[in-house]
């Protein structure tokens, strides 16, 4: 396991309980943190990111203590953050060679070679002479990976990259954390469910400041295999279909359509289909049983 | 439309009630006015503050409560303009401008609700400024006798002709500037340019030319209400309120339209979509062109996301990063268009002041000498630097968050330090620059008056090893306040409380320079004789030690930086103890015990080597001394003077005097004397008393420095004792008061009084203020004796008990190379052990009153008759030298024709150090201040331009004769014996030389002053001939009358009736003469006609208020031209009350009239009488302008009413 984070807690001055004794251990490679708006997804992203402190309990990456040593864990850092923006008038090209220098690459012709190479990787070559504080969502997220990917990191911190990209943009994006090596230690945070089943070997569920479930993809799938059911309704058709075994409900060409979570609910007239991963992200935030 | 505005006036009311600020802005406003009027009340013992007031106008008196709400008012812009900034601004910096301004809500009418809203809150928060000016007021603990009843619409009356204009006006700009830029921080700026009108109002104070414009230009009203109510005497400033008349009212209603203006602007500006926000669309499409291109070598570098790069974090790396930080910050606050407008407003206003080279006098240019250039330059723009730092500390701190840039940052692998260090440099680089552009506006300045003596050195030390070392020391404090608090307005708020604090306790008696942060670190003043002197020791030691307590606050900045998204302040404790290091703990108590150490050296200094004396103990000391000493010494018969032989030895490369003074005096009295009360004028340890018959030490006060002794055989009447005194003294260390200058390096000036002893009670050293003594529970104090006093009359003036006539003789030492220069005639010079004596000896009585002076001088030599005339004076400050001695060689002539001989074979003026600003008039001897002639720049062929160092040379000259031939009893009206008729016989040979016209140039100053002056009057205004040594009355009004008189009577007949008065008292015993004799022997030998305008002019206080009502000009057949006049005459005395009763007015006043070229064409004597006037003059062509008496010599309490342009 590279990163271990062992029962971490936080509580804000405004009495919110972002995190509660959270324990992970992740390994490198693409790890998802999922969970609805507000699960404390962040709050857990940025005290991995060593912006701010947990209350209680430990962090360490490779071993090491990152609350103990910030500024270690920060030479092999690349964060993503779920929200920023960029001094104004300032290009991605300056901006860029900038961060380089802060994050150590002093060597001047190192550093702009650097800085073409992630411009180019994260197509950005074009638009290096625009200020960054203009560039449409899915540039910005692109600008935002490439200065994360500056200096080499171990560790990849992305929070909520894709929230509000085009579809050929979280494409693009998507293509880009793939091509991360595998040694690498990469938290993508996302309440997208796709992101995770397109991307990473392992994910957590995490809601109210709680891990609910880690696993893998795979796994998470197998285990609800056999156990989800649909079932369409005319639209305007009241359903009396127990509401503890309700998975998610969408509409599909006019009619209802909802998805269950049973051993066997044929007698409601159901149908068995196979589970996604979206089933057992919503099973696990709804806390349904069988 | 209706329903917008007042559904957004309620929402701008409800959502203002959630936010803490207008209460904390209401209970700032509220305790301010409440501790100013406490302050001034006398609630605070020690604490003698004014705000301006004179003494005896009341802190609750109309007049009062309009200037506090008028000065707190120029505060109040600061609240004002976030409050209206934000009515438009909210929604876009909350980014809620795209959801409201998509509602079909009617535009005008939203933004018409804001701005009443924002008002109705202003008004608010300003309510408290009347509740805690009346709370102050009726507390117990103010001194009752400086208040009035209170009057309702006194406090009322502000409100509408001060406050609500003022929130109306700076809200508008405010609201305006947000419509257009949608931006805070212009708003900001906005508020801040707004305070040029009242700084530029303030510049132009120095000519009263400009008072119209002055009182027009400033927003805030402030000047006009001043200018309104100049010459208000005190009754009417505590009966009169000030309502909006004259140019008051057009002040108020002139900006009242420019800020309609501003709000149509603003109304006009909203309408408008906002912009899309930039060119987005445009800019995406440029990307997708160039993805397909790019794709392919996107695809290619794929397979190597993270290359291999160098990294790089050893020290030398940090090192050059911090540089490289450093200039960016610095290099982005620079590039600000607010920060380059501030400055450019900044350097704006420093060329608007130095366009005239201020501390002009009499409306007469100096020479831009640097230190002058650089006090002004740097005094102008220290508004603006000390602005722009508040700005941008904020703004350096914030930038990251602001722009939200600050988690990726923040999680950057660069230490603590290089991030918080790189914005404190980054500050210092930006302040330098600033100090940089004062130095080359200065210089361009200086060249710009074609004045190429430019002294680099002089500009760096002052600039740079000066002042900049104390911005750094008060940007680490801003640093502290803003870091601590964390919340860029709150620490903006906290900064100007700290400094407002800091004043406060510095004029509340917390006074030593170890506890008030940044203390001690300025006060050098630059003197061409003496350099820098004796000022940068104090300075370099305070330095160090702010210094390290500056590296102390800036440890506290690093320990507390915040650093990511969590700033619980439980937490940054944690994470402070955490940054709380062992080597940093090392360091810090290095630095603290370096910081103790330092402070014990000053401590040392200040408080050991030398005296510290808290106001308040000085205060003490001085009511001990009346109460233990005035009841037995006052008056008591006591030994005179009636000899001095002085051996004095100046040191002044180590700043050191030694002297041995012979002392003989003479028992004058009736009785036997015992006694004897010595004041000494330093610490006992430094002197030696001994008389020639034993003695008993009867008192030896060490506090008062004061010595009483018992002669064992008392001094039989007739008797003489003589006494040795000896001194050896000089300056040690620093300390915490002001710098001793008075023995120099270069330029030691002193008198008797400043190092010899003086003898018997002095009543100059009781409590002089009213005030004090009251708080006190003393009597208030004369100023003077009454004129009818007879045994005041015993002594003179100048000399008090201590002596009448004395004989003089001294020899004088100095380091060799320069000259001492003491009264008397040079007997002999030596150089012995590389020391130059000098030995000086009267041949005539003087009053005792001598000086000492050392310097190394170049001497400029002429004669008159057989009077040697003599200018001592700095290498470089020749350009008046000329003038000086045609001054004195045409005073002499004048004064020894008309008022009798001078008394003297030589006349030597001589340069000293600016420290002081005066010349002084001793025997044959005349110190002469280097910043008052020496330097003025007088244009011969600028009509305006007023010859004042032969003016001032022909004032201390006619001293020769008013004062050391002349002198006054110690009663009332003394001094119109010595200035007022020092004043006339300048005024004569200045006419002489610059012809009757030019005159009314001075006059007119002279008269505005007295005019000003007497509405400060502390007890009550005096006639002249009782006046009790005040300037105002002794000069200002002085020359105006004795000019007036000499109008009336005719120059002959006067100068004979005063020659009478001269020769009757010259060098007279006592009982000396008084005002009294003099106004009677005038009108003993002038015309019987005349008495009645003596009196007016000497004797009673008498003003005019004539007016020009209406007239009008027609052209004659002839070609000749007729003027109607309608003229309103009025003449008024003051009574004792301070009341003005009309008094008949019969008298000829002078008409002139203009022809379009401003030559006078005719000048006429009409009878004005009381009441209607009507009057034709008759001029031979087209007149332009009509002057009721334009030489100014009848002081009328308007003039401008006294002139018609036709």
């Amino acid at each position: 396991m590279s990163l271990v984070i062992g029962d971490i807690s936080k509580t804000y001055p405004n009495g919110v309980h972002a995190l509660q004794n959270i324990q992970l251990e992740i390994p490198p490679g693409m790890f998802g943190l999922l969970g609805p708006n507000g699960a404390g997804k962040s709050s857990l992203m940025r005290t991995i990111a060593t912006l701010q402190d947990a209350d209680t309990g430990t962090i360490s990456f490779h071993g090491f203590d990152i609350q103990k040593d910030k500024t270690g864990l920060r030479r092999q850092l690349g964060y993503l953050p779920q929200e920023f923006d960029v001094y104004p008038k300032t290009s991605a090209e300056d901006l860029l060679d900038y961060l380089a220098e802060l994050k150590g690459v002093s060597d001047r012709k190192a550093r702009k070679e650097l800085v073409d190479h992630l411009l180019a990787v994260t197509n950005l070559t074009s638009m290096r002479k625009k200020a960054v504080a203009t560039y449409s969502g899915g540039m910005k997220q692109r600008f935002g990976i490439a200065q994360a990917l500056i200096g080499q990191p171990k560790l990849i911190i992305v929070d909520e990259p894709t929230a509000g990209l085009d579809p050929e943009e979280r494409v693009r994006f998507h293509n880009l954390l793939a091509d991360i090596k595998e040694d690498v230690t990469v938290i993508l945070s996302t309440h997208i469910v796709s992101d995770v089943s397109d991307l990473c070997q392992n994910f957590a569920i995490i809601n109210h400041g709680k891990v609910l479930v880690r696993t893998t993809p795979k796994e998470a799938i197998e285990r609800i295999r056999g156990k989800v059911w649909e079932k369409r309704i005319e639209r305007n058709l009241s359903n009396n279909l127990p509401a503890d075994q309700i998975i998610s409900m969408h509409l599909s060409m006019g009619d209802q359509v909802v998805r269950l979570f049973g051993e066997d609910l044929a007698f409601l007239g159901a149908e068995p289909v196979l589970p996604t991963l979206e089933d057992f992200y919503f099973i696990t935030i709804k806390g349904l049983t069988v | 439309m209706m329903s917008t505005l007042w559904s957004n006036l309620r929402f701008e009311l409800t959502s203002r009630k959630r936010f803490l600020s207008p209460y904390i802005y209401w209970l700032v406003l509220t305790l301010l006015v409440f501790l100013m009027v406490l302050a001034t009340g006398g609630a605070f013992k020690g604490a003698t503050v004014n705000f301006g007031l004179g003494q005896k106008v009341f802190i609750n008196s109309p007049y009062a409560i309009n200037l506090y709400s008028a000065l707190i008012s120029l505060f109040g812009i600061l609240i004002i303009s976030p409050i209206f900034g934000q009515a438009v601004c909210k929604d876009y910096e909350a980014k809620f401008d795209q959801i409201v301004l998509a509602t079909p809500a009617h535009r005008t009418g939203f933004y018409l609700g804001r701005f009443l809203g924002a008002t109705i809150v202003c008004i608010l928060i300003f309510s408290g400024l009347a509740l805690g000016q009346y709370l102050a007021a009726v507390l117990p603990f103010v001194q009752r006798s400086l208040f009035t009843v209170p009057r309702l619409s006194a406090y009322l009356m502000p409100y509408f002709s001060v406050l609500i204009p003022n929130i109306i006006i700076f809200g508008s700009v405010a609201f305006a500037v947000g419509s257009i830029t949608k931006k805070m921080s212009a708003v900001y700026i906005a508020g801040i340019l707004c305070f040029m009108g009242y700084l530029f109002g303030i510049g132009l104070s120095s000519d009263i030319e400009r008072k119209v414009l002055r009182a027009l230009i400033d927003p805030f009203g402030l000047n006009a209400m001043m200018s309104l109510t100049e010459y208000w005497s005190v009754t009417e400033m505590n009966s009169r309120l000030v309502t909006l008349k004259g140019i008051f009212l057009w002040n108020r209603v002139l900006w009242l339209t420019v800020s309609l203006g501003f709000l149509a602007l603003a109304l006009t500006f909203v309408q408008r979509a906002p912009k899309p926000s930039k060119n987005k669309k445009g800019e995406k499409a440029t990307d997708e062109a160039g993805d397909a291109v790019e794709k392919k070598k996107a695809h290619g570098a794929a397979s190597n996301l993270l290359p291999n790069v160098p990294l790089d974090f050893s020290g030398a790396a940090r090192l050059r990063l911090f540089v490289k930080q450093t200039l960016f910050e610095a290099k982005s606050s620079l590039k600000n268009i607010y920060f380059i407008c501030l400055t450019l407003a900044g350097v704006i206003y420093m060329f608007a002041l130095n366009g005239q080279v201020g501390g002009k006098i009499f409306g007469t240019e100096t020479y831009p000498t640097t230190y002058k250039v650089l006090e002004l330059s740097s005094g102008s723009f220290s508004i603006f630097l000390l602005i722009i730092m508040t700005f941008y500390t904020g703004e350096l701190l914030w930038r990251e968050r602001q722009s939200r840039t600050d988690q990726i940052l923040d999680a950057m692998p660069v230490p603590l330090w290089l991030n918080s260090m790189a914005k404190f440099a980054a500050m210092q680089i930006i302040i330098a620059s600033l100090l940089l552009i004062v130095g080359l506006c200065g210089m361009i300045i200086q060249l710009a008056h074609g004045y190429t003596r430019l002294e680099l050195g002089q500009v760096f030390t002052t600039l740079y090893s000066i002042q900049f070392v104390s911005f750094l020391i008060l940007s680490a404090m801003m640093f502290t306040i803003h870091t601590l608090v964390n919340n860029k307005y709150i620490g903006h708020g906290l900064f100007v409380l700290y400094t407002i604090v800091t004043i406060y306790l510095g004029n509340a008696g917390f006074d030593h320079v170890l506890y008030r942060y940044g203390s001690g670190l300025g006060g050098a003043r630059y003197s061409d004789m003496n350099g820098y002197g004796p000022f940068l020791l104090k300075i370099r030691n305070m330095q160090l030690y702010w210094l390290l307590g500056a590296t102390l606050l800036l440890t506290l900045v690093y320990l507390f930086w915040v650093r990511g998204t969590d700033n619980a302040w439980s937490r940054r404790f944690a994470e402070a103890r955490k940054r709380f290091t062992r080597p940093l703990q090392i360091f810090v108590v290095l630095v603290l015990l370096s910081f103790i150490a330092q402070g014990s050296y000053i401590y040392y200094n200040t408080n050991v080597v030398n005296e510290y004396k808290t106001e308040k103990q000085g205060e003490k000391d001085r009511l001990a001394y009346e109460q233990t000493y005035k009841v037995k010494y006052d008056q008591k018969p006591q030994l005179k003077i009636a000899k001095v032989k002085a051996a004095v030895d100046i040191f002044p490369s180590r700043l050191w005097l030694k002297s041995k003074v012979e002392f003989t005096f003479d028992n004058k009295n009736a009785n036997p004397v015992d006694e004897i009360l010595v004041n000494l004028p330093v610490k006992k340890k430094f002197v030696n008393l001994e008389f020639d018959r034993p003695t008993d030490i009867v008192v030896d006060d060490e506090k008062m420095d004061l010595q009483i002794l018992r002669f064992k055989t008392p001094v039989a009447p007739g008797e003489q004792v003589h006494l040795v005194y000896s001194l050896d003294y000089g300056y040690e260390g620093f300390r915490n008061d002001s710098t001793p200058t008075a023995i120099a390096a270069n330029g030691t000036f002193f008198n008797n009084q400043s190092y010899f002893p003086s003898f018997g009670y002095q009543d100059g050293a009781e409590l002089g203020s009213d005030k004090l003594r009251e708080q006190y529970g003393l009597k208030p104090k004369l100023r003077m004796p009454p004129i009818t006093d007879e045994a005041a009359k015993q002594v003179t003036y100048v000399t008090g008990l201590d002596a009448d006539w004395i004989d003089f003789e001294t020899t004088v030492s100095t380091d060799n190379g320069q000259v001492a220069i003491a009264p008397g005639y040079l007997q002999k010079d030596w150089v012995d052990d590389d020391r130059h004596y000098f030995q000086y000896a009267m041949d005539q009585k003087i009053l005792n009153f001598y000086s000492f002076m050392s310097a190394k001088y170049e001497v400029k030599r002429d004669s008159w008759n057989d009077v040697k005339i003599e200018v001592f004076y700095q290498k470089g400050h020749e350009y008046n030298l000329d003038t000086m001695i045609d001054a004195v060689k045409q005073g002499l002539a004048y004064y020894s024709e008309n008022f009798g001989p001078y008394q003297h074979r030589q006349f030597r003026i001589l340069e000293f150090p600016r420290y002081a600003t005066f010349a002084q008039s001793f025997p044959n001897t005349i110190p002469y201040s280097e910043a008052i002639g020496f330097i003025a720049k007088v244009d011969p062929k600028d009509e305006e331009d007023l010859d004042y160092p032969f003016y001032v040379t022909a004032h201390e000259l006619a001293h020769q004769w008013w004062a050391h031939q002349v002198i006054g009893a110690n009663v009332q009206g003394a001094t119109m014996l010595s200035e007022s008729l020092s004043q006339y016989s300048a005024l004569m040979v200045m006419e002489k030389k610059y012809g009757r016209a030019k005159m009314s140039r001075f006059l007119k100053h002279e008269m505005n002053e007295y005019l000003q002056s007497r509405s400060s009057e502390d007890k009550k205004e005096l006639p002249l001939y009782l006046n009790e040594n005040q300037q105002y009355l002794h000069y200002a009004k002085g020359s105006v009358v004795m000019f007036a008189l000499k109008e009336v009577v005719g120059e002959k007949a006067l100068n004979h009736a005063i020659r009478v008065f001269a020769d009757k008292v010259r060098y007279q015993n006592a009982p000396f003469t008084t005002a009294t004799e003099f106004v009677a022997t005038l009108k003993a030998n002038l015309d019987p006609k005349f008495h009645d305008v003596i009196d007016d002019l000497l004797t009673r206080i008498t003003l005019y208020d004539n007016r020009i009502q209406e007239h009008s000009t027609k052209a004659e057949a002839d070609g000749t031209y007729t003027i109607d006049l309608d003229i309103l005459g009025k003449k008024v005395y003051i009574d004792d009350k301070g009341d003005e009763n009309e008094a008949p007015l019969v008298r000829d006043f002078e008409f002139t009239v203009k022809d379009e070229e401003g030559k006078v064409m005719l000048t006429q004597n009409h009878p004005i009488k009381t009441g209607q006037n009507h009057l034709t003059i008759r001029v031979p062509k087209k007149p332009k302008v009509l002057w009721l008496d334009e030489l100014g010599i009848w002081i009328d309490k308007n003039r401008e009413d006294n002139k018609i342009i036709l």
